[in-house]
């Protein structure tokens, strides 16, 4: 049975793909899922079609009502209400913000009345780019320096060897506070940036472990009898060996770095604000937890990062089954 | 999936007691009081004969890095404060139940003259004093406290500033000192008398930022320094060889709990007698008249008093957007006081347009505040010269677009509830703000170094009075606390003035045009007062409120029999 078989029919792995699909599919079509602009509407005669994503110079400066009043047809999104939009709802209301889910704000708002499911949406977006591309960076660099170390050996080996285990010793949270500290590093692509260029140790390992006992091997050697040069047996030969193991810890490694943008945008220090994050609807939620009670907003974004780091978690396990030659 | 689910339900469960708010709160439960709701302590509070004994628990919200009041790194951490008095002595203290006015009561020196010219003060200390080591406290100790701030070397900046005027002093006997000063002041008199904790002069041998009074202060005062658990708690007990009244409690304790969610939890268990810094969510979330509301209503007095402290919003007058009044002007419009009120500050800040304490008549009543006026704002921008561009919508003025970045500290509860409003705001005008977060250490140094667009802070200050000399003068750009840059030659002569002042009556008056003038240039978005907002068990007695906090020395605890509640 082949790798992908094998995934297919293992029940877990399955399970943790479909939501990890499901929440990258809600990141990406953020903006028309929840938008304070419409997915269609037609006013004085002229139809605008997903308004909410190209956001039209005529609609600019109208509010919802007005809009939603002069508007002869008028199509919301799924989640009527945008990420940034504060004190959104038109229910009266006579308790100062965060409300408690209801009718109108399905998963409840925040301290400044935005809606949390809207900020939900919005937020898988920096957790899921953060995570993904970040570790996409460390592939990169882990699979060519580990393989590098792997074939060249010597003193190539000793450096990128030492290089790894001052990388790993040094944890990454206290890292990029020193970072923001130091060098006003902030904003996703810094953060992605920081992330990816220094958490690729672990897989530089894998990769430089994995390479050292295919090195030796006829087809490696072979390839390099007929005049291949580093380059090309790195790529053609060793990467396609290793990238099943590789890739296993790399759906960890992408749960890591999610739960480091929380953490820091939990400490108040991640992308910078209005942007949602569901760091910051954690912070929110440790401020107003015992009152007045906002259960709502440690809930939510809890379940949504547990529910992604979840499944990376089940989709690595699954992986790992997969390609294990034993199985 | 659903196993996938609960799984997720009990990850963030464990952290927080999810009840969920009642729907319609029973109306019955207890009710709290008017004086209750208003902050203010009943007269029962401070009824009846004082008794000696018992431990009082205080929540401080911060740690300072040491207890030596002089040094810079440790002066404004609240606690520091919370020990002149009870354990530091200054030569006079303010007279605390004629705040705002600027009296002074004889503490360890018990009378001054000053000579008509108010260039020379002769004071006469006090006999028999020992400090809590057991030496005696004479002339040599003052001579020492203050050469300690006036010493270069030291990290004494924020004291030594207001001695620097300061000529000579001397000590003719052991009970005497004299300082004269090199030009007239009129905050002399009283910073010289009022701001310096005497430390004895054995103390403050040996290298400044590590002496042993650092972690374990020796002063004067009726509570004796006892021991400081890092992170945890400091005690204090009484100290047997005080000059005056004994205080009636054996021991203060002040615990540190920097985290106000885990300080309410803590309050809730009944860890703390005198609760401190309420958040103003959890301030309002316990009036609702609920049972579940009954520790907080039937247990505590709640007290709400007016600090000397106001909240601004900075523009940086070196970035091309800020320099022009009507621009900070139009920014003012745009602040939505009345959204921030409701939702943000809970209707307990008070809104402010004076760099003075809200209850002192240095604030000129005339100046009203700014409406809320985008319209106007924009009408404004238009007329300074930052014009819509077609195409992004953003203002633009000599090819410079008008984007620009605020500086946030992430500690700030109310900064991160109000600047995405702001964000909002501006944005709907054209012009668009980012936000940077640093930590607090940067942050200050950023401000103090103008590197920075726009910024906010509060000033805060125990007193009644503030010579805002330091602040608004153009000469304080650099080493001052003229963060924003600010250069009036107009406010500089009168704040100059002031300084040159003795009659109350008339520095009133010149305070009362610096307010105009300032406000008018909107050298800050002035935002709000905030009120202290604490509450003390019912068996805490004999606490009054004032600028100079509680006065320690005289709170003491009824019994538990006698503890009629309220």
């Amino acid at each position: 049975m082949s790798p992908w078989r094998r995934f297919r029919a293992d029940r877990r792995a399955r399970v943790g793909l479909r939501v990890l699909v499901g929440l990258l599919a809600a990141a990406v079509l953020a903006d028309v899922l929840a938008s304070e602009l419409p997915l269609f509407c037609r006013v004085g005669g002229v139809t605008y079609v997903l308004p909410c994503l190209t956001e039209p110079a005529a609609l600019r400066g109208l509010s919802r009502q007005a809009l939603k009043a002069s508007a002869e047809l008028y199509v919301p999104t799924p989640i009527p209400f945008g990420p940034d939009e504060t004190f959104a709802g038109t229910k009266a209301r006579f308790t100062p913000a965060p409300w408690s889910p209801d009718d109108e704000h399905l998963l409840g708002t925040d301290e400044l009345g935005r809606d949390v499911a809207a900020r939900l949406v919005h937020g898988a977006r920096v957790s899921l780019w953060v995570g993904l591309s970040s570790v996409a960076l460390n592939l990169v660099l882990g699979l060519w320096l580990g393989l590098l170390a792997a074939w060249r050996g010597g003193v190539v080996d000793a450096v990128v060897s030492r290089l790894i285990e001052v990388l790993t010793t040094v944890p990454t949270l206290f890292l990029l506070l020193t970072l923001i500290g130091l060098w006003r590093v902030q904003g996703l692509w810094a953060l992605t940036l920081v992330l990816g260029l220094t958490r690729w140790g672990e897989l530089a390992r894998l990769a430089r472990a994995q390479g050292l006992q295919l090195v030796r091997q006829d087809f490696v050697a072979a390839s390099r009898a007929l005049g291949a040069g580093t380059g090309r047996i790195i790529a053609r030969h060793l990467v396609p060996n290793v990238l099943g193991p590789v890739l296993v810890s790399a759906a960890f490694a992408v749960a890591a770095a999610i739960l480091v943008e929380s953490a820091l945008s939990f400490l108040g220090l991640g992308v910078a604000p209005p942007t949602a994050t569901w760091g910051e609807l954690l912070t929110q939620a440790h401020r107003t937890l015992t009152h007045p009670g906002a259960w709502w907003l440690a809930l939510f974004p809890g379940a949504c990062i547990a529910l992604t780091v979840g499944s990376l978690h089940l989709v690595g396990e699954g992986l790992r089954r997969s390609l294990d030659p034993a199985a | 999936m659903k196993r996938l689910l609960v799984l997720a339900a009990l990850i963030v469960l464990p952290g927080c007691k999810c009840k969920p708010a009642p729907v319609d709160p029973p109306a019955r439960g207890p009710q709290p009081t008017e004086a209750w709701l208003k902050g203010e302590l009943p007269p029962e509070a401070n009824q009846g004969t004082p008794v000696s004994g018992g431990t009082l628990t205080v929540r401080v919200p911060s740690e300072p890095a040491g207890l030596n009041r002089l040094h810079d790194q440790m002066i404004d951490a609240t606690m520091v404060r919370y020990l002149m008095g009870p354990v530091y002595e200054t030569l006079a203290e303010v007279d605390r139940a004629a705040l705002p006015e600027n009296g002074q009561t004889p503490l360890l020196a018990t009378s001054w003259e000053e000579s008509a010219d108010h260039l020379t003060l002769t004071v006469h200390l006090r006999k028999g004093v020992t400090f809590h080591d057991g030496g005696p406290f004479t002339s040599r100790d003052v001579r020492a406290t203050v050469e300690a701030v006036r010493n270069v070397k030291n990290q004494t900046a924020s004291l030594r500033s207001q001695f620097v005027d300061l000529a000579s002093l001397s000590t003719p006997d052991d009970f005497t000192v004299v300082a004269r000063w090199s030009k007239p002041y009129a905050y002399a008199l009283h910073n010289f008398l009022t701001s310096l904790p005497m430390m004895s002069a054995a103390s403050l041998q040996g290298d400044f930022d590590t002496l042993p009074v650092n972690r374990a202060p020796i002063g004067t005062g009726p509570f004796r320094f006892e021991s400081w658990e890092t992170g945890q708690k400091l005690t204090f007990v009484r100290a047997p060889q005080y000059w005056g009244t004994p205080a009636y409690l054996d021991r203060l304790v002040m615990r540190v709990v920097k985290d106000d969610t885990v300080a309410t939890q803590l309050w809730e268990q009944g860890e703390f007698d005198l609760m401190t810094r309420i958040q103003p969510g959890v301030w309002r979330a316990i009036e609702a008249p609920v049972g579940a509301n009954a520790w907080a209503i039937e247990g505590y007095h709640r007290i709400s008093f007016l600090e000397n402290n106001y909240s601004w919003i900075g523009w940086n007058e070196e970035r091309p957007f800020f320099k022009d009044a009507r621009v900070r002007r139009a920014l003012a419009m745009l602040y939505p006081a009345a959204e921030v009120a409701r939702h943000v500050d809970l209707g307990i800040e008070l809104p402010t347009t004076c760099p003075w304490y809200r209850l002192s008549a240095s604030c000129d009543p005339s100046v009203t505040p700014l409406p809320y006026d985008p319209a106007g704002a924009a009408a404004l921008l238009d007329e300074a010269g930052w014009k819509v561009r077609e195409g992004d919508g953003v203002r633009e003025k000599d090819g410079v677009r008008f984007r620009f970045t605020f500086l946030a500290n992430p500690h700030s509860v109310r900064l991160a509830k109000l600047v995405p409003l702001l964000v909002t705001e501006l944005k709907r005008v054209g012009i668009e703000m980012d936000v940077e977060k640093v930590d607090s250490a940067i942050y200050l140094s950023r401000m103090r170094t103008h590197d920075f667009d726009a910024a906010s802070l509060a000033w805060s200050t125990n007193e009644g009075v503030r010579d805002n000399y330091q602040v608004f003068h153009s000469s304080q750009r650099d080493g001052g606390s003229n963060y924003v840059g600010y250069a009036s030659p107009e406010v500089d002569a009168l704040l100059e003035k002031i300084r040159l002042t003795f009659d109350p009556a008339a520095r009133v008056e010149l305070e009362r045009e610096v307010h105009r003038k300032l406000y008018a240039d909107q050298v800050y978005l002035f935002l709000t007062n905030r009120p202290a907002l604490d509450a003390a068990k019912t068996r805490v007695r004999g606490l009054s409120a004032s600028l100079a906090w509680y006065d320690l020395r005289k709170v003491w605890l009824a019994p538990a029999a006698g503890d009629a509640g309220h």
